[in-house]
C-alpha cells in the first residue's frame, strides 16, 4: 500500500472515530435552549429547499422566501444567523428521522454538526500532514477531538463546532490556494461555506490579508526597483486568491441563503448590524457578572487557560516556542503556515482584547483559534519526543536503543492525548461546568467565579428526579425555568412523563407549579427566591451537581412531597 | 522533525545539563499529563459526600437553637447546603439583612473556606465531616429599637415615585434581601418618613439596586439619604455594580422623625429599584 492510501485509510478511520464517538455522545447531552430555535427553523428552511427541488411553484417567489427565512423585525424566522447549519439540521432530521427511522429527533438535528467536527479532525490531519509529518499530523487531530468543551459544542445542533470547521477548511484551501492555479475557487467556496455557518467569518481577511502581504513580501524576485519586485512578488503570488476570498465566497453565500436573493445589501447589512449591535448577555467571569463592556481584556485568554486540557495547552506552548525558535533560526516552511495559524488565533480572540466585544458564549466565540493551539501542541509533542529520543541515545546496548528510539515518543503521545482524552471523557455531559486543573475543576472555577453553564441544558440530569412525581392522568406542572423552550423535545424524546407539562414563565409559572427548577448561573439566582415566596421555604428536594458544584436545584411543594411520600 | 542533542562531552562523558534540557519538555508535558489525570481522579473527593453532609446536617438539627444563624462557605455551595439544612432556614434567615441580630452562627465550610459572616469570631464548636468543617460562633446580637424593614407601612411615602413602596424579597448584588423598594421618578427624589421612632446610638442600614436586568439596562446608580429630625445624617450612593452597600449614622437616644430619601440619579434614572433595609440600635 502506498503512502497516500495509508494516509486516506488514516483520514477515513479520524472521521469514523470522531463522528461515531460525537453522534454516541450527545445522545447524553440535554438540549440547549438556542438548539431548540435552530432545529425548528432548520425544519422549515428544509421544508422550503425540498419544494424548491421538486420545482414547487412559486416558491422562490419573495414573500415565500420573506416567509421562510426572513421578515420585518431583526430575529424573524431566525434571519439574524445563516442557514446553512440550520438547513442541513433540518434536512438530516427528514432523512435520519423521519425517513429511515435509524435516530431520534433530536440526535436527527445534531448529525450534520458531528460530521462536520469530524470533518475538521480530518482537515487537521492532512493540512499538518503535508507540511509537519504523519505523527504530528495524527497528534494534532486528536487533540483537536479531546477537548471537552469543543466536544461539547459538536454534539449540538447549533454552529459554533461547525464555523470552527469551515473556518479551518478556508485555512487549508487557502494554503492550498497559494500553491495551484485553481485553488482559490476551493477557498472560495470554504470561506463561502464558513460565511453561511455563523457570523465570524467575516474576519477572515483579517488573517488572510497580512499572511498574502508577507507571502508577496517573500515572493518577490531579488533584483529590481522595489515596487516592480512588489508587483512581480504579487503576480507570482497566485493573486486570484483575492478573487477567491472576495468573489467567490460572497457568490457561495448568497446562493445558499435565499434571504439574500433580493435586497441583498440591505439584508446582509441587517445581519451584520444585528451582531455589531448585539444585546450583552449576563456572564460570570472571575466572581463578576458582565453584561456591558468595557469587559476585561483577558476573557478569552484566561478561559482558554482554564479550559483547555492542561498537557494540550503545555505542549502548545513548546510547540509554539519551537517555532519561534527555528524562525528565529533562519529556517522556514513555503507558504508560511505557522504564520497562518498564528494569525488565525489572534484574529479569533483579538476582538476580545477590545473589551467591547460580547463574551457570554465563552470559548465557543473564538472557537477558531483552538485547531492553531492543537497543532502547535501537536508540533510540540513530536518536537518533544525527538529532542527526548536524542537526549538518550548515547545509550549502548542494542535493547536500550530500540527502547529510546519509541520511548519517549509511545509515552509523551500516551499521556498527553490520553489525559486529553480522560478529561473530555469525565467533563460530559456537563462540560460548561468542567474547568481544568490549573483552575483546579469545576469546584475550582466555581470558587473563581467562573460561569458555570449556560443554555439551561443541564436540566435533562433533573429530569429523572421530576419523573417520580407524575401522576399520571393529573397533571403536575413544573417551572421549567432556562429549559422551557427544550421541554416539548425532552416529552418527544421519551426523557419526560406523562402529566408534567411546563407552568409558564417567571412567578405566574411558579405560583402555577407543583414543581420548580432553576438552572444555576450567577444572574439566574432570582429565580431561586422567587421559588422560595412562592414556596415559602428555601429548601431544594434534590440539587444535581457535577464534580460536586450545584449545576440544577428542584423544589418541590410540600404537599405534593407528602403524597409522593405516602405513596 | 529531529531534534539533534549531544549530551555527549567530546570525551565520550555524560553532560547531565545536557540532557536535562533536552529532557525538560517531554518531562514536563508528561507532568502536565499525568497532573491533569489526577486532577481529575480526585475531582469529587476535594467535595463533600451525602453521608458527610448527613453528619454536620444531624449535628446541626441536635444542637441549634431556633435563633441562630446557618451559613455557607463558599458561597457556591449554599444550594447543597440548603437541600440539607434547608428544613433549619427561613426565608427571612435567608434574606437577612446581615448577621448581627443572630446569637449564633452555624457555619458549614468546604475545605476551610468561611463565610464573610464570622469574619473576626472565634469558633466554639468545631467538627469536621470529610472536607465539610462545621464551626459554631457565638456573639452578642444586637437588640433593635426599631426595625424600619419590618414596620415599613408606618412610613409615609411621598414624592414621585413609579406605584407605591413595597416590602418585598429581592435579588440585590445576586444576593436575596427583604427589603423596602422604591423606584423614584428618573431624577427625582421619594421620601418615606417615619415619625416619633425611638431610636439609640445608630441606624444602621443597607442600600442596593435590585434586578440584574434593570441594572444591566439602566447603567445610572441611585442614592439613598438619611435625615433624623430634618437633618442629613448620612449619605449612599448605590451603582449598579454596588451590591448590598452598608450604611451607617450615629444618633441620640429617645424620639425623632427620620427620613430616607431615595434618588434615582439621572434623567435616564427610569425604573431604578432602590431598596433597603434599615434598623435603630442602642
Amino acid at each position: 500500500m502506498t503512502t497516500a492510501w495509508q494516509n486516506r485509510i488514516i483520514g477515513i478511520l479520524l472521521f469514523v472515530f470522531a463522528s461515531g464517538l460525537v453522534i454516541s455522545a450527545q445522545r447524553d447531552q440535554g438540549i440547549a435552549r438556542d438548539e431548540v430555535v435552530y432545529m425548528n427553523y432548520g425544519t422549515r428552511y428544509a421544508d422550503w429547499w425540498i419544494d424548491a427541488a421538486k420545482g414547487k411553484s412559486g416558491v422562490t417567489d419573495k414573500d415565500v422566501i420573506t416567509k421562510h427565512f426572513g421578515g420585518e423585525r431583526p430575529t424573524d424566522d431566525n434571519r439574524e444567523n445563516p442557514p446553512l447549519m440550520k438547513t442541513l439540521f433540518g434536512l438530516s432530521e427528514r432523512l435520519l428521522h423521519d425517513e429511515l427511522g435509524w435516530t431520534s429527533e433530536t440526535t436527527g438535528y445534531r448529525v450534520p454538526t458531528a460530521l462536520v467536527n469530524a470533518l475538521l479532525v480530518v482537515f487537521v490531519f492532512f493540512f499538518v500532514l503535508g507540511i509537519w509529518g504523519r505523527s504530528a499530523a495524527i497528534s494534532s487531530a486528536l487533540l483537536v477531538l479531546f477537548l471537552p468543551r469543543a466536544f461539547f459544542h459538536a454534539g449540538l445542533a447549533s454552529f459554533d463546532a461547525p464555523v470552527v470547521t469551515f473556518w479551518f477548511a478556508s485555512l487549508y484551501a487557502y494554503y492550498k490556494a497559494l500553491q495551484s492555479r485553481w485553488g482559490f475557487l476551493w477557498l472560495g467556496l470554504c470561506a463561502g461555506l464558513t460565511l453561511a455557518t455563523k457570523h465570524n467569518a467575516i474576519m477572515l481577511p483579517a488573517v488572510f490579508l497580512p499572511h498574502y502581504a508577507y507571502f508577496v513580501w517573500r515572493t518577490q524576485p531579488a533584483e529590481g526597483p522595489r515596487w516592480r519586485r512588489l508587483w512581480q512578488g504579487f503576480r507570482m503570488a497566485r493573486p486570484q486568491v483575492l478573487l477567491g476570498l472576495f468573489v467567490v465566497a460572497p457568490l457561495v453565500l448568497i446562493a445558499i441563503w435565499p434571504w439574500l436573493w433580493f435586497d441583498t445589501v440591505t439584508h446582509l447589512r441587517e445581519w451584520i448590524g444585528f451582531h455589531l449591535g448585539h444585546v450583552h448577555y449576563n456572564f460570570e467571569y472571575l466572581g463578576t457578572n458582565w453584561n456591558a463592556p468595557p469587559f476585561p481584556w483577558h476573557v478569552a485568554l484566561l478561559t482558554t487557560l482554564f479550559t483547555m486540557p492542561l498537557a494540550t495547552l503545555t505542549a502548545a506552548l513548546v510547540g509554539f516556542v519551537m517555532i519561534v525558535m527555528r524562525f528565529r533560526r533562519g529556517e522556514r516552511t513555503d507558504g508560511s503556515p505557522a504564520l497562518l495559524l498564528f494569525l488565525s488565533a489572534g484574529v479569533a480572540m483579538g476582538p476580545f482584547l477590545l473589551r467591547t466585544t460580547p463574551i457570554f458564549g465563552a470559548e465557543k466565540h473564538w472557537a477558531s483559534a483552538i485547531p492553531s493551539l492543537c497543532i502547535f501542541a501537536g508540533l510540540g509533542l513530536i518536537w518533544m519526543s525527538a529532542r527526548a529520543r536524542d537526549s538518550l541515545l548515547f545509550a549502548k546496548p542494542r535493547w536500550h536503543r530500540g527502547l529510546v528510539r519509541y520511548g519517549p515518543i509511545s509515552l509523551v503521545l500516551a499521556a498527553t492525548i490520553g489525559a486529553a482524552w480522560f478529561e473530555t471523557r469525565h467533563a460530559h455531559p456537563y462540560s460548561l461546568t468542567h474547568y481544568n486543573a490549573l483552575a483546579g475543576g469545576a469546584p475550582g472555577g466555581a470558587s473563581l467565579g467562573m460561569n458555570r453553564q449556560f443554555w439551561g441544558y443541564s436540566a435533562r440530569g433533573v429530569l429523572p428526579f421530576i419523573n417520580a412525581f407524575a401522576e399520571g392522568d393529573v397533571s403536575v406542572s413544573v417551572y421549567t425555568h432556562d429549559a422551557s423552550p427544550a421541554w416539548g423535545r425532552y416529552k418527544a424524546e421519551g426523557l419526560l412523563s406523562d402529566g408534567l407539562p411546563n407552568a409558564g414563565h417567571e412567578m405566574s409559572g411558579i405560583r402555577k407549579s407543583k414543581i420548580a427548577f432553576v438552572v444555576h448561573e450567577k444572574h439566574f439566582a432570582r429565580h431561586d427566591y422567587m421559588v422560595w415566596q412562592a414556596y415559602k421555604k428555601v429548601q431544594p428536594s434534590f440539587v444535581l451537581v457535577y464534580d460536586g458544584v450545584p449545576i440544577v436545584s428542584v423544589y418541590v411543594r410540600d404537599e405534593l412531597l407528602e403524597k409522593t411520600t405516602a405513596k | 522533525m529531529a531534534a539533534d542533542v549531544p549530551v555527549l562531552d567530546s570525551d565520550g562523558t555524560l553532560d547531565i545539563g545536557r540532557l536535562a534540557k533536552g529532557l525538560a519538555p517531554a518531562l514536563l508535558t508528561v507532568a502536565a499529563a499525568l497532573y491533569s489525570l489526577l486532577a481529575v481522579c480526585r475531582a469529587d473527593q476535594s467535595t463533600a459526600t451525602e453521608a458527610e453532609w448527613k453528619t454536620v446536617a444531624s449535628h446541626v438539627r441536635e444542637a441549634r437553637t431556633a435563633e441562630e444563624l446557618i451559613v455557607f462557605a463558599p458561597a457556591w455551595i449554599d444550594p447543597i447546603g440548603r437541600e440539607h439544612l434547608g428544613d433549619q432556614m427561613t426565608i427571612a434567615m435567608a434574606a437577612r439583612m446581615d448577621a448581627a441580630r443572630f446569637s449564633g452562627i452555624w457555619e458549614v465550610g468546604l475545605n476551610g473556606a468561611r463565610a464573610p459572616e464570622t469574619s473576626g469570631l472565634s469558633a466554639d464548636t468545631t467538627l469536621h465531616a470529610g472536607p465539610l468543617t462545621l464551626r459554631h460562633y457565638s456573639q452578642e446580637p444586637v437588640v433593635v429599637t426599631y426595625d424600619f424593614t419590618a414596620q415599613w407601612r408606618d412610613g409615609k411615602a411621598s414624592g414621585p415615585m413609579q406605584g407605591r413602596p413595597t416590602l418585598s424579597l429581592e435579588e440585590v448584588g445576586f444576593e436575596p434581601h427583604e427589603c423596602v423598594k422604591v423606584i423614584p421618578r428618573p431624577d427625582q427624589t421619594a421620601v418615606i418618613t417615619f415619625r416619633q421612632v425611638p431610636l439609640g446610638t445608630k441606624i444602621v442600614g443597607f442600600v442596593g439596586l435590585a434586578d440584574v436586568f434593570t441594572r444591566r439596562d439602566v447603567r445610572d446608580p441611585g442614592r439613598l439619604a438619611l435625615y433624623v429630625d430634618g437633618e442629613l445624617r448620612t449619605t449612599v450612593t448605590s451603582g449598579i455594580d454596588s451590591g448590598w452597600k452598608r450604611f451607617e449614622a450615629a444618633t441620640s437616644h429617645g424620639i425623632h422623625d427620620v427620613e430616607f430619601r431615595l434618588t434615582a440619579v439621572g434623567p435616564n434614572a427610569r425604573d431604578r429599584r432602590i431598596c433597603f433595609a434599615a434598623e435603630a440600635r442602642p
